[in-house]
């Protein structure tokens, strides 16, 4: 795959913020290698689209930036709608995944045993 | 290789309970999304986002100073690398423009491979500079040798670059799966010797 023609620059042609309702700033940290999880069995409870198109892609462990990917959505317009997700316990999150302080010692050894065994 | 759920790879396994980053950054053309699609387990996937920025150049005569709204792409990759932990690839437009969208992502990242094209080394110039002066990022400077590009030995290389004597580089063809994760097993090496 060629690199990607990354400097064509696109005038986006609707606010992305109208889907969050105004708001910039989740209250989780999710960022694009976060985790999400979804739950074996959803709470029965009425949602809306954007909520249902989240959920439709929430059936196993995935990230941020592959959910975004797949919903063709900015990662950061994902954050808020998936953060109300997680307080509505909608969706869990792996609380090790992409930690703002870094991966372990430990977490980097295994990382490059596994890269030597690859 | 490990499995993955039934989805085929759309899902990570239920096991994965880490995540670990490494970005991918370089200038333009220079070879990230292939490094990418080299190693990743999924197809690389693209997200964009939008940043706005203060038009440069433009008196600001009017009241509201012009901005503007651009999208920029950001390709990544997978590779599922223990039961427990999956690696995420970003590549990512490293130029002073982009800073907004990639401080996010240096946060908790493991390292950067900075991608260079021995044709075009100061293309690279500013990528390491916003590497070095916003960042805490432990980085080495991966060569990707083009068929057509002339070859430099690393020390003329840290010199061009103007690179501490500690920062390794190593020369990867970006569309050699082996190359590219060798080096990434020397960031992540490196990344633990500067902890």
């Amino acid at each position: 795959m060629p690199d990607a023609p990354e400097d064509d620059y696109v005038d986006h042609p609707i606010r992305s913020y109208v889907r969050t309702g105004g708001r910039a700033r989740p209250t989780h940290r999710l960022t694009p290698a976060t985790l999400l999880i979804g739950h074996t069995s959803p709470r029965a409870t009425s949602v809306g689209r954007q909520e249902r198109e989240v959920l439709s892609q929430c059936r196993g462990v995935i990230s941020m930036a592959e959910m975004a990917a797949h919903l063709g959505q900015p990662v950061s317009v994902l954050a808020v709608i998936a953060s109300d997700m997680i307080d509505a316990g909608l969706i869990g999150v792996r609380p090790d995944s992409d930690t703002a302080a870094g991966p372990s010692r430990e977490t980097l050894q295994k990382v490059l045993h596994a890269l030597n065994h690859l | 290789m490990l499995s993955t759920t039934s989805d085929g790879n759309h899902y990570l396994a239920p096991t994965v309970v880490e995540s670990v980053k490494i970005l991918v950054v370089g200038s333009f053309g220079v070879g990230k999304t292939t490094l990418i699609g080299s190693v990743s387990e999924i197809e690389p996937l693209r997200t964009e986002e939008t940043i706005t920025q203060a038009s440069e150049g433009i008196d600001e005569l009017e009241a509201t100073p012009k901005k503007t709204t651009t999208t920029v792409a950001m390709d990544f990759g997978r590779i599922t690398l223990t039961d427990e932990i999956a690696l995420y690839l970003f590549g990512t437009p490293g130029q002073r423009r982009f800073w907004d969208l990639w401080s996010g992502l240096a946060e908790g990242a493991a390292g950067a491979l900075v991608l260079v094209d021995t044709r075009r080394l100061a293309d690279s110039f500013e990528v390491l500079d916003q590497l070095e002066t916003r960042t805490s990022l432990p980085f080495v400077v991966a060569i990707n040798q083009f068929p057509d590009a002339p070859s430099y030995e690393p020390d003329q290389i840290r010199t061009a670059l103007d690179l501490d004597d500690e920062t390794p580089i190593v020369v990867c063809n970006a569309k050699n799966r082996n190359a590219c994760v060798r080096a990434l097993a020397t960031l992540v090496r490196h990344a633990l010797k500067t902890r």
